[in-house]
C-alpha cells in the first residue's frame, strides 16, 4: 500500500465541506470514520459532498466514484485523482 | 384510546393562536427522558392538502415541520412559562419519506434551554408507525426581542 | 424571461392552495430565479387567528414560506431542464434545507421576493441557494437546499 502525503490545505478544505454538510464538530470527523455508518449521511448528503468538492476545486466528479467516497480519506483519494489528472 | 380514535372523538386539538397553515399537532405527551412527543394523524381534508396534490394527497415534507414547530411551541411554553419563543434558525431540515392520510406522525422533540443566552436548541425526529424516521429537524429559538428577527 | 402564473401551473403540480407562488419576474436558465408570492389576510393560514391576536401572530407560517422559496427553486432547475410542461412521470422533491436564517416574518399585504440560485445539478439531484425578500426587507436567507427528481409512479 502506497503512503499518501496529505496536502494540508486541500485536506482542510476537503474536511470543511465535510463537516458543514454532515454538521459535525470538528473533532468527530476523522480520515476514517465513514460518512454513512458513523455519521448518518444519506445519498442525498454525499451527493452534496460530492458537488460541493466539484466547486471548490474545479474538477468534474463523476457520479460513478459516489460509492468510493466513504470517509475522507476516500475522498482525498477521489479529489487527488481527478484533479491532478486534469492539469 | 389509539390516536384515531380520540381524534374522531374530539376533532383532534385546537388550532394554533397564530397563523398556521393547519393544526399539525394532535396530542402530545412527555416520554420518560424528558423529551415531548407529539402525533398528528394524517387526513386528506385539512387545509391545504386538497393542492398537494390534486392527483392524490401527500402530507407536504414542509407541515412535518409545522408539527415540529407547534410542538415546540407547546413545550417551549410550558418550560418557560410566560416566555415567548420565536424561531430565527432552521440548521437542518430533512425529509426521507413522506406521510399518507391515514398516516400517524410521531414527532419526538429534544430542547436544549439555554436561559443565559435566552436561547433553546431543538432537535425534532419525525416518524411513521414502524418508528422509521421520515423527517428530521434542528431548529434554534430566541426569546422574543432578543435575536435578528424584526 | 418571465413565467405567468399559467406557466408556472404547467410546470408544477401544485394546486390552489398549496401552490406558493404566483409568478416568476426573472429566469436565467441553469442559473437564477426570481419569483414572488403576495401574502393576503384572506389566506386558509389565518382562518383560526383569535381577534385580539398581536400582529406578529399574523405572520405567514414559516412551513409556507419554506414551501414557496422551494417551489421558485424547482421552477427554475424545471426550466433548467426544458421541461416547459410537467409531464406526471417524475416529480422534484424537496430532500433537504440546510442554514436557513430568519431576519424578518412577513405579514399581510406584503410580497414575498424569491431569489434562487443553482449552484450544482449531478444526475438528478440539484443544489440550490436562496434568499427572501419583503418590501426590499430581508427576510431570509438559505445556505443549501437539495431537490431530487424521483419517479412519481414509485411514490404511490
Amino acid at each position: 500500500m502506497t503512503t499518501m502525503t496529505y496536502d494540508p490545505t486541500r485536506l482542510a478544505q476537503i474536511r470543511e465541506i465535510a463537516l458543514d454538510v454532515l454538521e459535525l464538530e470538528e473533532d468527530e470527523l476523522t480520515m476514517t470514520s465513514l460518512f454513512q455508518e458513523d455519521h448518518d449521511a444519506d445519498s442525498l448528503r454525499a451527493i452534496e459532498i460530492l458537488a460541493r468538492i466539484e466547486k471548490e476545486f474545479k474538477v468534474e466528479i463523476p457520479q460513478s466514484e459516489l460509492p468510493r467516497m466513504v470517509n475522507i480519506e476516500a475522498v482525498y483519494a477521489v479529489v487527488a485523482e481527478h484533479a491532478d489528472r486534469d492539469e | 384510546m389509539s390516536l384515531i380514535a380520540e381524534v374522531l372523538l374530539h376533532g383532534g386539538s385546537p388550532a394554533p393562536d397564530v397563523a398556521a397553515p393547519l393544526s399539525a399537532v394532535d396530542r402530545t405527551w412527555t416520554d420518560p427522558t424528558g423529551a415531548l412527543v407529539a402525533e398528528k394523524l394524517v387526513v386528506a381534508d385539512d387545509p391545504y392538502l386538497e393542492g398537494h396534490y390534486p392527483d392524490g394527497v401527500i402530507f407536504p415534507g414542509v407541515f412535518s415541520l409545522e408539527t415540529a414547530l407547534q410542538a415546540t411551541a407547546q413545550h417551549l411554553r410550558a418550560l418557560r412559562p410566560g416566555a415567548d419563543y420565536e424561531l430565527t434558525t432552521i440548521d437542518s431540515v430533512r425529509f426521507t419519506a413522506p406521510f399518507r392520510p391515514g398516516d400517524v406522525l410521531r414527532a419526538t422533540i429534544e430542547v436544549g434551554l439555554d436561559d443565559r443566552s435566552g436561547t433553546a436548541l431543538v432537535r425534532c425526529r419525525c416518524a411513521g408507525r414502524d418508528g422509521a424516521d421520515r423527517a428530521t429537524m434542528r431548529l434554534r429559538f430566541t426569546l422574543r426581542g432578543t435575536g435578528p428577527v424584526a | 424571461m418571465s413565467l405567468s402564473t399559467r406557466d408556472i401551473k404547467a410546470m408544477l403540480p401544485h394546486r390552489f392552495p398549496m401552490l406558493q407562488v404566483d409568478r416568476v419576474t426573472e429566469l436565467s436558465p441553469g442559473r437564477h430565479i426570481v419569483a414572488e408570492k403576495a401574502v393576503t389576510g384572506s389566506e386558509p393560514c389565518y382562518a383560526a387567528v383569535p381577534d385580539d391576536a398581536p400582529q406578529h401572530a399574523y405572520a405567514y407560517p414559516i412551513s409556507l414560506m419554506l414551501e414557496s422559496l422551494g417551489q421558485s427553486g424547482c421552477l427554475l432547475w424545471m426550466q433548467s431542464l426544458g421541461r416547459a410542461a410537467y409531464e406526471g412521470r417524475t416529480a422534484l422533491i424537496f430532500g433537504s434545507a440546510r442554514g436557513l436564517r430568519l431576519t424578518s416574518r412577513v405579514l399581510p399585504g406584503e410580497v414575498m421576493r424569491h431569489q434562487a440560485w443553482l449552484t450544482a445539478v449531478k444526475g438528478d439531484t440539484a443544489i440550490l441557494r436562496g434568499e427572501t425578500t419583503a418590501a426590499g426587507r430581508p427576510v431570509l436567507t438559505l445556505e443549501s437546499m437539495v431537490a431530487v427528481q424521483r419517479d412519481v409512479t414509485l411514490l404511490a
